[in-house]
């Protein structure tokens, strides 16, 4: 074990490392463009959340950070075995197509274990989702931005990286309220 | 009445109290709401890297008679024979427990720093009768005691590119054929890696190494157990590398060693392969794991089990037009659940809850995710479903799934061969103005070990009456039928809400199984009341029923109930 204990030393160090460099050479590029229309990032907004990378369903990327700081953000939480969730989804997915020009995000984070993942991309596909569906199968959005592991949950960002929002549960009527608060968002 | 009534007294007068309780899937009420009754967002002065979270979540509990007569057997370790104690009630009466999580948060631009402090204070809680058996002595002895612990803490930073994580955190590997040590909230289940978490990711190519102890959620709130987190050290690592949307392959390796001083240490070496097709072609996806696992067991008194495991698992999805199919098949060659200390799993949860619920892996089931799976080790089967999108508002979908078990004749069970499972179920999601159906309904069979007929019924009726005012009829039952004894269990609950302001829900539940053993018929009365944007209140007056609650292939026993409880979540 002494072996091992050394050897996990200097992967830890090496991946220390190789962080410093990753981050110094983040600070030399450019914001990352993406097809929306708002102001591009500047680096101290962006640099506001934790940030997270997660693969959607049609094996693209969803990284938080492309979006903080630019876009008003909405992270929606939610599980194949959620009944609310499958409700409340329809109603973000119409609220991201009708905004989405005008610089709103929306994903929809599912927090799917292992035993049920399988399942994410064709209740996706049946509740005709276009918005982006992302896997966290790590638990890691959920570490950091729904602790309690609420479904769903709701969280909003506003376009300077601020957590505006956070409500867990669904009621009938909750998108309406949502969608105005939103549109005031994206007025600012 | 009186007992009522000073139950919830005696919960308001403690003030802080919580436990961290399941998001049921019928669960919509509001635990936090920053702004639900403003239509406009809450106005920050100044923008500011910092963030700060506060959580105060309580549950206060009076148990008068709950009627639960579980009876605890065992072998007495004196005269090597099972033995029934009817004079034990595992939850007792007449008692009281307070239970409460306070968490807090802060952040500053990617870095955050997190933690959660359990305690639990028991008041006349449930003793042994002086001359009941050992074990149940033995049992009450690591139950109803009062709990202090730090049960979450950790501290990350995360950008683009690195992702670290100093103390607690959950890891999943693949599909979790090897490693899954998650959150299962359903089931109270919330376990972690206490030690370094690193991901770095470099273009295409994602490199993830992790060292840690396990740390389990210690606190068992159903029936008071408070186990300890054991000795039990996993290292692993995970390299991904994506060709787009057309191909993704994964690697990943994974030690778990039992760090007690045994005379032979508790090991197990796994290393397993993904291959992903995300999106290959626009109506199709598939995902594939296989897994090989060595294992070298300490189990007590410390006959040493070493055996292998091959597994594989895989699930396809078709996306023709208005139909949509999923296709998942497994074959598990002795893939054993992997429990705390490195030793066979217990399958009793009302003796042995830290083994039967603390799951380092996952096996995915291939099954209904609320099936209780009677085994899962030696298998070979599949389901295919199929979704018909008719419009958006009707969505009806029929699933069938066929398993060939061989746990028991692997395992050399006596008296049991092989057993062969059909399941066929049926449902579908339905939307009209103001309101919406979701439900399944089907058959699962199995013959030839253990014999099990299972007849389910699941539906959520919700419709908008006026203005924010909504109605919910929840029905989930079971008729099960097993070793020629018949049962039904379940629940039937309606629901008023006011928008997220209050909820009120009358429900009835059932477990006709073992008459006199378990109280049968359930009736409460729950409501909430969201008292400001951060706070909620929960009051429950009745019963709830014993029993078995399953997701996702773990199950956790849950003991009747009847009494009051009483609930305040504080979010800041």
């Amino acid at each position: 074990m002494i072996g091992n204990a050394s050897h996990m030393r200097r992967l830890m160090m090496a991946l220390l490392l190789t962080a410093a460099c990753a981050q110094s050479q983040k600070a030399s590029e450019p914001a990352k463009t993406t097809d929306s229309k708002s102001s591009p990032a500047t680096k101290s907004t962006a640099a506001k959340l934790p940030d997270f990378t997660l693969e959607t369903i049609d094996g693209s990327q969803f990284t938080l950070s492309d979006h903080v700081g630019r876009d008003v953000i909405v992270m929606s939480f939610w599980a194949t075995w959620c009944g609310p969730c499958k409700v409340e989804l329809p109603h973000l997915d119409a609220l991201y197509n009708e905004e989405k020009e005008n610089g709103l995000v929306i994903v929809a984070l599912a927090m799917d274990e292992p035993t049920t993942v399988a399942e994410v991309a064709p209740t996706a596909q049946r509740l005709g989702l276009t918005m982006p569906v992302a896997l966290d199968t790590n638990q890691r959005a959920v570490a950091l931005y729904n602790r309690s592991r609420s479904a769903p949950m709701t969280v909003v960002i506003d376009k300077q990286g601020r957590i505006v929002h956070q409500a867990a549960g669904y009621n009938p009527g909750d998108e309406v309220k949502l969608a105005q608060a939103v549109r005031t968002l994206l007025a600012q | 009445m009186k007992r009522i009534l000073f139950g919830a007294a005696l919960a308001l007068l403690a003030r802080p109290a919580w436990a961290e309780v399941g998001t049921s899937s019928t669960a919509t009420t509001s635990a936090t709401s920053f702004f639900t009754t403003s239509e406009t967002p809450v106005a920050f002065e100044e923008p500011s890297p910092w963030r700060y979270g506060f959580l105060l979540l309580s549950t206060a509990r009076y148990q008068f008679d709950n009627g639960d007569r579980t009876q605890l057997t065992a072998i007495n370790p004196i005269t090597g024979v099972e033995e029934l104690d009817t004079r034990y009630d595992p939850t007792g009466e007449d008692f009281y427990d307070l239970v409460t999580t306070i968490g807090g948060e802060v952040g500053y631009g990617p870095m955050q720093l997190a933690m959660r402090f359990d305690t639990a204070l028991f008041f006349h809680e449930p003793i042994a009768h002086p001359d009941a058996v050992p074990r149940i002595s033995e049992n009450l002895e690591q139950r109803y005691n009062n709990v202090y612990n730090l049960d979450y803490i950790s501290g990350s930073y995360a950008d683009r590119n690195v992702d670290l994580t100093l103390g607690d955190f959950y890891v999943t590997l693949g599909r979790g054929l090897l490693l899954a040590i998650r959150k299962v909230g359903d089931v109270g289940v919330d376990n972690k890696l206490r030690g370094a978490n690193g991901k770095v990711r470099l273009g295409d190519l994602t490199l993830n190494a992790f060292g840690g102890f396990v740390n389990l959620k210690n606190f068992e709130q159903g029936q008071g157990f408070n186990y300890d987190n054991g000795n039990d050290l996993i290292v692993g690592g995970r390299a991904e590398y994506g060709f787009g949307k057309y191909l993704k392959l994964g690697g990943h390796g994974v030690l778990m060693r039992n760090q007690e001083d045994r005379p032979r240490q508790a090991e197990i070496r796994g290393v397993g392969a993904t291959v992903e097709l995300p999106r290959p072609v626009e109506w199709a996806k598939l995902y594939a794991e296989v897994a090989f696992m060595e294992r070298d067991l300490s189990e007590p008194g410390d006959p040493v089990a070493t055996d292998d495991t091959f597994a594989a698992y895989m699930s396809a999805n078709v996306f023709a037009g208005p139909v949509t199919v999923l296709f998942e098949g497994k074959h598990y060659d002795n893939l054993p659940l992997i429990v705390p200390d490195l030793v066979a799993q217990s399958t009793s949860p009302t003796i042995n809850a830290r083994q039967t619920i603390n799951l380092y892996i996952a096996q995915p089931t291939a099954e209904r995710p609320q099936l209780i799976l009677l085994t899962n080790q030696t298998v070979t089967g599949g389901r295919v479903r199929v979704d018909y999108r008719i419009n958006a508002d009707v969505v009806p979908f029929i699933a069938a799934g066929r398993y060939h078990d061989e746990t028991a004749v692997r395992l050399g069970s006596l008296g049991s061969g092989a057993t062969d499972a059909t399941a066929v179920y049926g449902g579908g999601t339905f939307r009209w103005e103001g309101g919406t159906a979701t439900g399944n309904a089907g058959y699962r069979g199995q013959f030839g070990g253990l014999d099990r007929v299972d007849i389910h019924l699941l539906a959520d009726v919700e419709q908008h009456l006026w203005d924010d005012y909504a109605a919910e009829l929840y029905v989930n039952a079971l008729k099960a039928t097993q070793d020629n004894e018949d049962w039904l269990e379940g629940r039937v609950a309606a629901s008023i809400k006011a928008g997220r302001t209050w909820g009120a829900t009358l429900a009835y539940e059932f477990y006709t199984r073992t008459p006199g053993l378990f109280r049968q018929h359930y009736v409460s009365v729950a409501g909430n009341w969201q008292f400001s944007e951060r706070g909620l209140l929960r009051a429950l007056v009745g019963g709830e029923r014993a029993g078995l609650k399953c997701t996702g292939g773990v199950c956790r026993f849950f003991p009747g109930f009847e009494g009051a409880r009483i609930e305040l979540d504080l979010r800041y």
